[in-house]
């Protein structure tokens, strides 16, 4: 079962599309099991995600939202993407276990 | 031969259509499989006419503003935001537009390969701005629509090199690094409250040392943040205008609903004109990276300004803050004077007024951060207050565009087209050639300085 990451950001066409773009190369790379979308913030809420990735100013605003938020410093660098990602399905595997 | 015809002013004349191709073959390029090319090609069509039919509603409710609020006052209101302002141009202009933003993609790799201007524009829907705006202005001065197309492409890829390249040295500043550009059609304001920012205060104290209140954090919120703004204005233009003019405008709604559902409605059609711009640029921005990756040896993306927001985020509310307080006391004095009213709409000035903030802090710490944001705010509202009379005389009433480089680049594009257009776009290239060459006189200094630099600091 893949889990399901959305990339949002203030609008949800500008910052999160690049954003969503080094997600999906991240996680096409290194085979995570990870359905990506994109959206804006205004909809993070409603939309079923178990993983919520976005800018780290934008992160601590997504309260009360029932999904994992991870924030990314640097939108393009797909190394700390990456080690966010691994990070969140890492803590997943030991809560599961 | 109507075959042809058919292909070339039916389909191809659809801007739809059109986005639909360059997606195709940006797809084709990157030898993706028949199904994503199908899905891809489709999702992008669908998304621009989503764009569309958010245009539509955004066009009902922003015409009723202005009706309500210029009966109410007696002189016109206008509430600039670039998503209306565009999803309008698309009812008039949409062909124009597609053309003049594909062309513009094509260009800026050019450019970006020839010059020492090696950005590429990824925010694209900016560029979509930048695009309405240069097909509006062209087409209003009475040029014809190749004539548009090609002028408005040509300027676009040049613009969308050169303003990332405006704040070459100011986004290290932000960053740490200068590997990315700043991608956001406000490149002189940012540019200007870096520089001012060195001059008036100091980096070391920076607006991240300062705690605020988090709930200041709703303006982010996209939707619930421009609901906001128009349910204000909405309801201050309706109580202007009185129960008769409302009346007529509202059906049989009661008068004091009618606001309501307006400014909700204009929410709900930006939402649908966000939705359905992310969808087309999904399938594009990703192709024209992997393009201008292949075809521009060492070329940066110029990204939208959230990439800068994590690096000072007490900053950008700070600058929303400041900028709308600007908005505000403009608006106070174009009603002083008579003159169009900008009415400060608050998405524009978070993410302007906070990136302004965030360029000035970089220089001149909180100071930097409060002029910057000050000065750009202004800008922002005086920019439409210089434009607006353009997008009147082509029928697109309501909202304009607060971008600053929009106004640089469109405003004497527009005056000097009043000369005639032939003369016009000779005058316009000639300065576009003077920029180039100082660019590359620019960019020659700056490299011999690094390079002492670099022998210096080996000695």
């Amino acid at each position: 079962m893949n889990e399901k990451l959305l990339v949002v950001c203030g609008t949800g066409m500008g910052s999160s599309m690049i954003l969503k773009m080094m997600v999906d190369q991240v996680v096409g790379a290194q085979k995570l099991p990870f359905d990506v979308s994109s959206d804006l913030a205004s909809g993070a809420r409603s939309s079923g995600a178990d993983v919520i990735v976005a800018g780290l100013d934008l992160a601590p605003t997504l309260t009360n939202v029932p999904a994992t938020v991870i924030g990314i410093k640097n939108i393009l660098d797909k190394a700390e993407i990456a080690s966010a990602l691994e990070e969140y399905l890492a803590s997943k595997n030991d809560g599961e276990d | 031969m109507d075959i042809l015809k058919v292909i070339v002013t039916d389909i191809l004349g659809d801007a739809a259509f059109l986005v639909g191709l360059f997606a195709l073959v940006g797809l084709v390029l990157q030898k993706k499989a028949f199904p994503d090319v199908f899905a891809g090609t489709v999702k992008t069509i669908v998304g621009f006419l989503i764009f569309g039919v958010g245009a539509a509603a955004a066009v009902a409710t922003l015409g009723n503003f202005q009706t309500l609020f210029s009966e109410g006052f007696g002189i016109d209101g206008v509430l600039p935001i670039s998503e209306g302002v565009t999803a309008l141009a698309l009812t008039s202009f949409g062909t124009q537009t597609a053309i003049i933003m594909v062309i513009g993609l094509l260009a800026n790799l050019l450019v970006a390969r020839l010059t020492p201007m090696k950005y590429v524009f990824l925010t694209g829907q900016h560029n979509l701005f930048f695009s309405a705006i240069l097909a509006i202005v062209l087409s209003a001065s009475g040029a014809s629509d190749l004539v548009t197309v090609v002028v408005g492409g040509l300027l676009l890829g040049f613009f969308a090199a050169f303003f990332p390249w405006l704040c070459r040295n100011a986004m290290p500043k932000v960053t740490g690094t200068d590997d990315i550009g700043i991608g956001h059609y406000v490149t002189i304001g940012y540019a200007f409250s870096s520089w001012l920012g060195g001059k008036v205060g100091d980096p070391a104290k920076s607006t991240e040392n300062i705690k605020l209140p988090k709930s200041l954090g709703f303006f982010r919120d996209y939707v619930a943040s421009i609901a906001l703004t128009m349910v204000v204005f909405f309801y201050i233009a309706t109580v202007a205008a009185g129960k008769g003019v409302t009346d007529e405008l509202a059906g049989g709604t009661n008068w004091l609903v009618f606001p309501l559902i307006q400014a909700l409605t204009f929410a709900a059609a930006v939402y649908i004109i966000i939705t359905g711009v992310r969808m087309f640029l999904g399938e594009i921005v990703p192709a024209f990276l992997g393009i201008s990756e292949k075809v521009v040896p060492g070329v940066r993306p110029a990204l939208d300004c959230p990439a800068v927001f994590p690096y000072a985020p007490t900053a950008v509310i700070v600058g929303f803050l400041t900028s709308y307080a600007a908005g505000l006391v403009m608006m106070g004095l174009y009603i002083g004077l008579g003159w169009t009213v900008i009415i400060p709409v608050a998405i524009p000035y978070f993410f302007i007024g906070g990136t302004a903030a965030v360029f000035g802090n970089a220089t001149g710490g909180w100071k930097g951060a409060v002029t910057g944001s000050a000065i750009v705010g202004v800008l922002i509202s005086l920019g439409p207050q210089l434009i607006y009379p353009i997008m009147d005389s082509v029928g697109l009433q309501g909202s304009s565009f607060p971008e600053t480089d929009f106004t640089a680049v469109g405003w004497p594009l527009y005056q000097v087209l009043q000369l005639g257009t032939g003369v016009g776009i000779a005058i316009t290239f000639a300065v576009v050639a003077a920029i180039a060459a100082v660019v590359f006189g620019i960019d020659r200094r700056e490299k011999s300085r690094r390079a002492v630099a670099t022998e210096g600091a080996e000695q």
